[in-house]
């Protein structure tokens, strides 16, 4: 009897029903699930990515003024999408910011911002962000 | 490619366990073999890295085959495990064990597909785990300046590191980063686990359809829902550890050594597991016979795997989120305060557990059959109620939001913790069924013809 509540209690229907579920669409949908607070945010790393080198620092100035305000989310992500670049924050996930960070970086990536910080220059902006590059 | 990934592993794996558990068949070898192989290869990266050779598939396989070679021609300590024969199935309920298994098999193969499908969906894979193995394949290596970055420490870089290194060590193999590859990675370490537990319950109660009538029941908490965290390795390590103690209690020393083993691949694996390597050095000390101290000397290789990870996080000063600024003053006016003590209870009652039911059917399970239960699944259950006790001082210190850690934390917590309680239970109950059948047939063999 205990075994069986057991039983009952651990069956898990939908590792049976992934048998008939549609993977391409499936894989399509979890493929976009982590950004889907961020529309555009892969092609924006993109075009990032073919206009900066492997072991640039880049600053990342980004949405929201707190790290759980959207700052954090974008942040995340495209460390991820470009791990051979080096992204450093400007807020932490307590909130401190982190300005020696903006000192540090050759570039800055703005993500549904307009940064004016003195010593960068745009060198190009599409949908979505910008990136700045310190000035020579 | 992953296939030959695995495959790699699995050949790691068996050279490995030869010298770790001497004369080990079946279930119980394949098992371990996944699991001691998927880390192998880990290992080697992170020795690699430790003598500044850049990762590469070249650095993979050498620093594989030095350490499996390595392992399997080193001599055997001790060659006195016991290796108790697979009893052969009872024979009447074969068949319906069969259809058990076939039932089993048709869930792996879902979950797979899931895993295969959902994999780095996960927001802790983008910003913990897969970020980690991204990081350290571009950099070729461990990359201690973006674990030490001001502003990177919501990756968490005091976590240990194997599960971001098997990504990394399977995606030079397979020569790509492929989120939908590493999500097969969780069904084979299910599986391995699954094995472990089936070759345990086999032993215990010498029953076929006992037997897979538990690994069913079993199946669903060894298969993680979260594809990409660390809860589905940490489970496999973890519970694949516990079961081969239990066995290894018995006097199984090679079953010893494969516990503690897996039990420092555990421990390698998050922080949790650490907890999980002191609960049960604690468990033994505490509830182990008069061997106790033989016992807790034979987890030496859980220490061995865990303490470098260890050693090198404080070299690098990498601190947890948990003990940051002043946790022992939190954890004093939590645990000083009804009220913020009622908010951790309020919390966690707000937050689902996974399996309501599995629990409660398991804790009935194990007070209505506490009668047969021996020093060893006690044992257990210490190590269990040690851990739920940890979470709960994890709350009581963590600098975050309660209500937020809470609900993103307690279910995947919990389900640490569900398998090797259920696995108990289903023990005890599974012990005393076969005890019935054979108190039967002995009374019908007994009863005279006439």
């Amino acid at each position: 009897m205990v075994l069986a509540a057991m039983l009952v209690g651990t069956f898990q229907q939908h590792y049976v029903r992934s048998l008939w579920t549609d993977a391409h669409r499936a894989r399509g949908f979890f493929t976009g699930l982590p950004f889907r607070k961020a529309p555009g945010l892969r092609q924006f790393a993109v075009q990032v990515e073919a206009r900066t080198s492997p072991g640039d620092t880049i600053a990342f100035w980004g949405p929201g003024r707190g790290w759980g305000e959207g700052y954090g989310y974008v942040f995340m992500r495209i460390a991820y999408l470009l791990p051979d670049r080096r992204f450093l924050a400007l807020v932490d996930r307590q909130d401190r910011l982190h300005p020696e960070n903006l000192e540090a970086a050759t570039w800055i990536v703005a993500w549904q911002d307009e940064p004016t910080v003195p010593g960068f220059q745009p060198v190009w902006r599409g949908e979505g962000g910008a990136l700045w590059r310190r000035s020579p | 490619m992953i296939v030959l990934a695995v495959m790699l592993a699995i050949v790691c794996g068996f050279a490995a366990v030869r010298w770790v558990h001497p004369g080990v068949r079946g279930e119980t070898l394949v098992g371990e073999a996944i699991l001691v192989g998927l880390a192998v290869p880990a290992i080697g990266l992170a020795l690699a890295a430790f003598v500044g050779v850049k990762w590469s598939v070249g650095a993979v396989l050498v620093a594989s085959t030095l350490i499996s070679a390595g392992v399997a021609f080193l001599p055997s300590r001790d060659r006195k495990s016991v290796h108790v024969a697979e009893r052969p199935p009872a024979g009447t309920s074969t068949s319906l064990a069969r259809c058990i298994d076939a039932l089993s098999l048709v869930c792996l193969l879902g979950y797979a597909r899931f895993a295969w499908f959902a994999a780095g969906a996960e927001n802790d894979f983008i910003g913990i785990w897969g970020v980690k193995a991204r990081v350290f394949l571009a950099r070729g290596g461990i990359d201690w300046d973006f674990l030490a970055a001001a502003g990177n420490d919501y990756a968490h870089p005091d976590y240990p590191i194997l599960l971001p290194q098997i990504f990394s060590w399977v995606s030079l193999i397979t020569g790509e980063w492929n989120e939908a590859s590493l999500g097969l990675l969780y069904p084979a370490m299910g599986f391995a686990v699954l094995l472990l537990a089936r070759s345990g319950l086999r032993h215990e109660t010498s029953s076929e359809l006992l037997t897979s009538l538990g690994s069913l029941i079993l199946l669903p908490l060894a298969l993680s829902p979260w594809i990409g965290l660390a809860e589905g390795p940490l489970v496999a390590y973890g519970a694949g550890a516990l079961i081969l103690l239990h066995r290894g209690l018995t006097g199984d020393s090679g079953a010893m050594r494969a516990g503690a083993v897996l039990l420092g691949l555990a421990a390698s694996i998050k922080n949790e597991g650490i907890t999980l390597a002191a609960a049960v050095a604690v468990a033994v000390v505490v509830l182990g016979s008069t061997q106790r101290w033989a016992h807790l000397r034979s987890l030496w290789p859980a220490a061995a795997i865990a303490t470098p990870w260890i050693v090198l996080r404080e070299l690098h000063g990498l601190q947890a989120d948990l003990t940051e600024g002043a946790a022992h003053v939190r954890l004093l006016s939590r645990t000083t305060d009804p009220e913020q003590l009622m908010q951790i209870v309020r919390s966690i009652a707000r937050t689902p557990v996974g399996q309501p039911v599995m629990w409660i059917a398991a804790v009935a399970c194990i007070a209505l059959f506490w009668r047969g239960v021996q020093r060893r699944e006690v044992l257990i259950l210490a190590v269990v109620l040690q851990q739920l006790g940890l979470f709960l001082v994890a709350y009581a210190v963590t600098p975050n939001e309660l209500e937020w850690q809470i609900t993103w934390s307690w279910e995947r917590l919990v389900s640490q913790v569900a398998l090797p309680s259920a696995y108990v239970a289903i023990t005890l109950a599974a012990r005393q069924l076969s005890r019935n059948r054979s108190s039967v047939e002995d009374a019908m063999l007994e009863r005279p013809t006439s």
